[in-house]
């Protein structure tokens, strides 16, 4: 498990993307792309879930809130938000 | 933006005049395509009540939306902007005349940093000077301007433990705490007693930027080799609530005069506010005993 922690710089999300790109750093040339994965099949639930994550990194890229994610070494995809 | 008969309507700005897109939630939509239209939603709506720029994307003559891009601007502020506690922005090649601007029209306030970086700016306690409420905060420097980012100014209690640089974004990055000690082992192991330091905030705030100009201005050039000062996370940590307990006596008084670290409290103290530190300076404003004491170990 990894864990990267700063300030949402950007988000990008697109339709013909499997991704929401989420990129995190100290300044917005400085930063680590990471991902929400959108998940076409599975359970309501967890796609709730995701979107409910991707609801807290926008909400934190505007107000300027430090996050902390985890997600697994030597991989992007984010599995865990923390508002500080 | 307008919610109606099943479809969001987004009016955008663009130089190009005003464009009508919609976001139109459809009864044969699959459940992963109604869950990605409301991500979209509440981006819209998050970048709307912020104020923010956003790309939307769609088709060419089409009005459907199929994503959006926080347009990212050049600067970053750290956290929320609180009268009286430390503000700080980050960037790129940021010149070391620049000055921090909040506008809120007709006001605008210009305020010259405490502490300037190629890559950050700090300013020790933001003055209420700033006007609460919305803004638009930017850096300028003679020939140069950074771009605008919105953020609300607000009164109130400063943070109790405040990030000023994120650091670089990985596990752990290398860390630098600057914790008042909410108290002070007497010599000997004998009686704890309150530390005043958390009586004067504003006492703190100078000896942090005291610290950090020493620590990143001054001849010795450790920390700005290769840009190392860049990947390394500063935090604040000043909290009134502590007590005058043991395990929050992070320094003890050595006889006649020194005062040392006692170092195997501050992980167990900076960890409270989720911090993992490789250095912790104690901060301290012991009336008695005011020498630093050094301590060298080996490997």
């Amino acid at each position: 498990m990894a864990c990267t922690t700063g300030l949402v710089q950007r988000i990008y999300i697109d339709a013909n993307a499997e991704n929401a790109c989420v990129f995190i750093g100290p300044t917005p040339a400085s930063v680590e792309l990471l991902f929400v994965p959108r998940r076409d099949t599975g359970p309501a639930h967890t796609s709730a879930f995701l979107t409910s994550m991707l609801d807290a990194l926008g909400q934190a890229l505007v107000s300027q809130h430090e996050v902390t994610v985890q997600h697994p070494e030597n991989d992007g995809e984010i599995y865990s938000v923390e508002l500080r | 933006m307008n919610w109606q008969s099943e479809a969001l309507c987004v009016f955008l700005d663009s130089r190009a005049g005003t464009e009508i897109l919609t976001l139109q939630f459809l009864s044969y939509d699959t459940p992963a395509n109604t869950e990605y239209k409301r991500a979209l939603s509440k981006l819209l709506t998050i970048a709307f009540c912020s104020r923010r720029t956003v790309d939307v994307f769609h088709d060419d003559n089409d009005a459907r939306i199929v994503g959006l891009d926080f347009t990212p601007p050049n600067i970053s502020p750290v956290g929320p902007a609180i009268h009286n506690d430390f503000y700080c922005i980050t960037g790129s090649n940021i010149p070391d005349t620049a000055e921090v601007v909040f506008e809120a029209p007709p006001l605008s306030v210009a305020i010259t940093p405490d502490l300037r970086r190629p890559y950050w700016v700090l300013i020790e306690q933001l003055s209420a000077t700033v006007p609460a409420g919305v803004c638009e905060v930017f850096l300028r420097a003679p020939g140069w301007q950074s771009d605008r980012v919105s953020v609300t100014v607000r009164s109130g209690s400063p943070l109790t433990a405040r990030t000023l640089y994120p650091g670089r974004p990985k596990t752990e990055p290398y860390t630098f705490v600057f914790a008042a000690t909410p108290a002070i082992q007497s010599p000997g192991n004998g009686p704890v007693s309150a530390d005043p330091v958390l009586t004067n905030r504003t006492n703190f705030h100078a000896i942090v930027r005291h610290c950090l100009a020493n620590l990143l201005t001054l001849t010795e050039s450790l920390l700005r080799t290769d840009n190392f000062e860049a990947n390394i996370r500063f935090v604040a940590i000043f909290d009134t609530t502590q007590g005058a307990t043991t395990a929050n006596a992070l320094v003890g008084q050595l006889d006649p005069n020194l005062i040392e670290a006692l170092r195997d409290r501050l992980n167990g103290f900076v960890g409270r506010y989720a911090e993992k530190a490789d250095i912790v300076f104690c901060i301290t404003a012991n009336a008695t005993h005011r020498r630093p004491n050094g301590v060298a170990h080996d490997r």
